[in-house]
């Protein structure tokens, strides 16, 4: 199929790409206009991302620079989300959060669902001892509170950015490799895989070949939920002292400083936690809106 | 029915028996010392660290220091705590019913408020309800709670100088409205995730049990559409929903964390993150084996209580 449209595509006329060039934009459009807030998630991930690439640039102050202002300002033209107990421009500081929050949620959720979904599918396909304990431990895993369990990795490795990423990692592992396992479980009965295996093909291959491609598109959706629910893991660890430490500028850790710096300062503490609102919410609508256009069986669900 | 309730009960012993090896591992491995909190910042000098050491029983091979709190924890003692010397059961006997108001009441507000705005965004569907239920509970679901808990607290105190009166816990049968008053915000503000979520699960189930045949004809024979939607379709789709409001219930414990922290409440989510702070390592084994047996025994009555919601479901 995949080659079949290559080769499609390279007869066709310099005329037949550009009427299909216009097709593609008119089927975007129609995405767009049936996903409203899709689109709208999709900016808004969009635009962070360029901030957090470009905050060393665009953002007016450096994260530690203490003299940018008075202590405790509120917003002003000069310091449009105001300043924190040192003096430090806000704006700044949340800009270069935004590198600190993806990095850590980007990270955790790629590592994480890439290590469940090899779980999932060996637990799956495998079944017997061997799914056996997989199971096991995941059942530990998802019978104890998971902001509790990322305090104790926590604890138990020094807060640090490092600590921060593996600890979010380990919490998504187990939840999703219940899920892959799961579809990993129907697929395996499904005629296109005995076929597979009636023509000799390898467990392996049978493994990454046939079964993780019709996992990608559940995998793509989850990712993208996820990426919000890390966001706020690293948030709440960061906001109890346990997350990313200072001078690093983590939204969690200033809405924590500015309830716990006397005398408290409402500004500090509202634009951090609106750019953690934002962010979450951008990946929630795209992810909402990706899984209705892949997966249209899913529609509505959740 | 029996045989899967003990085959289940079985399971649980086996995942806290992992739990209890897993959380004594990872705290071993890490950094701090519990001796430190009982010898003093000040004082302590190296010989009487290690007479605690020794007193403590830090000194002994890691499966003896394993075996003999196991030990304990079987015949019901939960250990003493390092740091102040109380009883862990003591403790919890103080804490518990902190924890436990915040959740019910959190509970509680989540199904009132998540499942009739869930029904109105069903029945409602693409009027600009069901748009503004949608969007509120996308919202809900990524504002994080320990800032809208900050908001709480620090809008009213910048405003007009007001902030709460930190007090012990008000016990509800001595001054209800005190009680009250103190355990509704913070339960506010932890029910918001859960709520948007059970929202968006009830509206979900609802339209797809109204797509159903048996819908069709309840219709068609006449009925009102308030005893179509009361009586007939709502029933079928709130079985996902006391499920997931059943799965709540160890993510709500986690949230405890942050909303008792915030709002100053002596709970027991509280109680983890100060003892895990001070190294207090048979307080936190013993917490984290009390929290994993409650969520396996919550887990285990949703899934009963699934099978008789829906008598089509039958385990084996």
């Amino acid at each position: 199929m995949a080659t079949g449209s290559a080769i499609g595509v390279l007869e066709t006329s310099l005329a037949e790409v550009a009427r299909a060039r216009r097709h593609w934009a008119r089927g975007l459009w129609n995405v767009i206009r049936q996903n409203p807030l899709g689109f709208i998630g999709f900016m808004i991930v969009f635009i962070l991302v360029l901030v957090a690439l470009l905050a060393p640039f665009v953002a007016p102050y450096a994260i530690d620079d203490f003299r940018a202002g008075y202590p405790r300002e509120g917003p002003s033209l000069a310091h449009p989300f105001g300043t924190d107990y040192l003096g430090r421009d806000m704006l700044s500081r949340v800009m270069h959060g935004t590198r600190i929050s993806l990095t850590v949620a980007f990270l955790a959720v790629i590592g994480g669902t890439a290590v469940a979904t090899v779980l999932g599918i060996v637990s799956g396909y495998s079944g017997g001892a061997l799914d056996n304990i997989i199971q096991r431990i995941v059942d530990t895993v998802i019978a104890f509170p998971q902001l509790l369990l990322l305090l104790l990795l926590a604890q138990v490795m020094g807060p640090s950015m490092r600590t921060v990423i593996l600890a979010v990692a380990i919490g998504i592992i187990a939840p999703i490799t219940r899920v892959v396992r799961g579809v990993a479980l129907s697929e395996r009965n499904n005629q296109y895989v005995e076929a597979a295996r009636a023509l000799g093909a390898s467990t392996p291959r049978i493994l990454f070949h046939h079964i993780a491609p019709n996992i990608v598109a559940l995998a793509i959706i989850g990712a993208t939920l996820l990426l919000g629910v890390a966001i706020l893991a690293e948030a709440s660890l960061s906001f109890l002292g346990l997350g990313i430490p200072e001078p690093n500028p983590s939204w969690g850790t200033d809405v924590s400083l500015a309830r716990t710096q006397f005398p408290i300062h409402l500004w500090w503490a509202f634009f951090p936690g609106l750019a953690i609102t934002l962010t979450v919410l951008g990946f929630n609508l795209l992810g909402d809106a990706l899984r209705d256009i892949l997966d249209p069986r899913l529609r509505g669900r959740l | 029915m029996r045989a899967y309730i003990i085959r289940r009960l079985l399971l649980g012993v086996i995942i806290l028996f992992i739990l209890s090896i897993a959380v004594f591992v990872m705290l071993r491995i890490g950094p701090g010392d519990p001796a430190l909190a009982r010898c003093g910042m000040i004082e302590c000098t190296p010989e009487r660290l290690e007479a605690y050491h020794e007193k403590l029983g830090l000194n002994d091979p890691y499966v003896a220091q394993y075996l003999k709190w196991l030990g304990d924890v079987v015949t019901g003692d939960l250990g003493v705590s390092n740091f102040n010397q109380q009883p862990v059961i003591e403790a919890l006997r103080e804490r518990l019913p902190v924890t436990l108001e915040l959740v019910i009441i959190t509970l509680m507000f989540t199904t009132v408020i998540g499942i009739s705005f869930g029904v109105i965004s069903a029945v409602y569907r693409n009027t600009i309800a069901d748009y503004v239920v949608r969007v509120t509970a996308v919202l809900g679901l990524s504002v994080p709670n320990f800032w809208v808990a900050t908001l709480v607290l620090l809008i009213p105190l910048d405003l007009w100088g007001y902030a709460p009166p930190l007090r012990s816990n008000i016990s509800f049968f001595d001054d209800p409205v005190g009680n009250l008053r103190q355990f509704v915000p913070p339960a506010l503000v932890l029910g918001l995730a859960a709520s948007a979520g059970i929202m968006r699960l009830t509206r979900s189930a609802l339209l797809e049990v109204l797509r159903t045949d048996y819908i069709r004809t309840a219709r068609s024979k006449g009925l009102r559409e308030a005893v179509v939607i009361g009586r007939h379709a709502l029933k079928n789709s709130l079985i996902p929903v006391v499920t997931v409001l059943g799965l709540q219930f160890a993510a709500l414990l986690g949230g405890t964390v942050i909303i008792e922290n915030i709002f100053s409440l002596q709970g027991i989510g509280r109680y983890f993150l100060q003892t895990l702070s001070t190294k207090d390592f048979t307080v936190v084994q013993s917490l984290t084996l009390y929290i994993g047996t409650v969520v396996v025994l919550i887990n285990l009555l949703v899934d009963i209580s699934y099978a008789w919601l829906d008598p089509r479901i039958r385990y084996s």
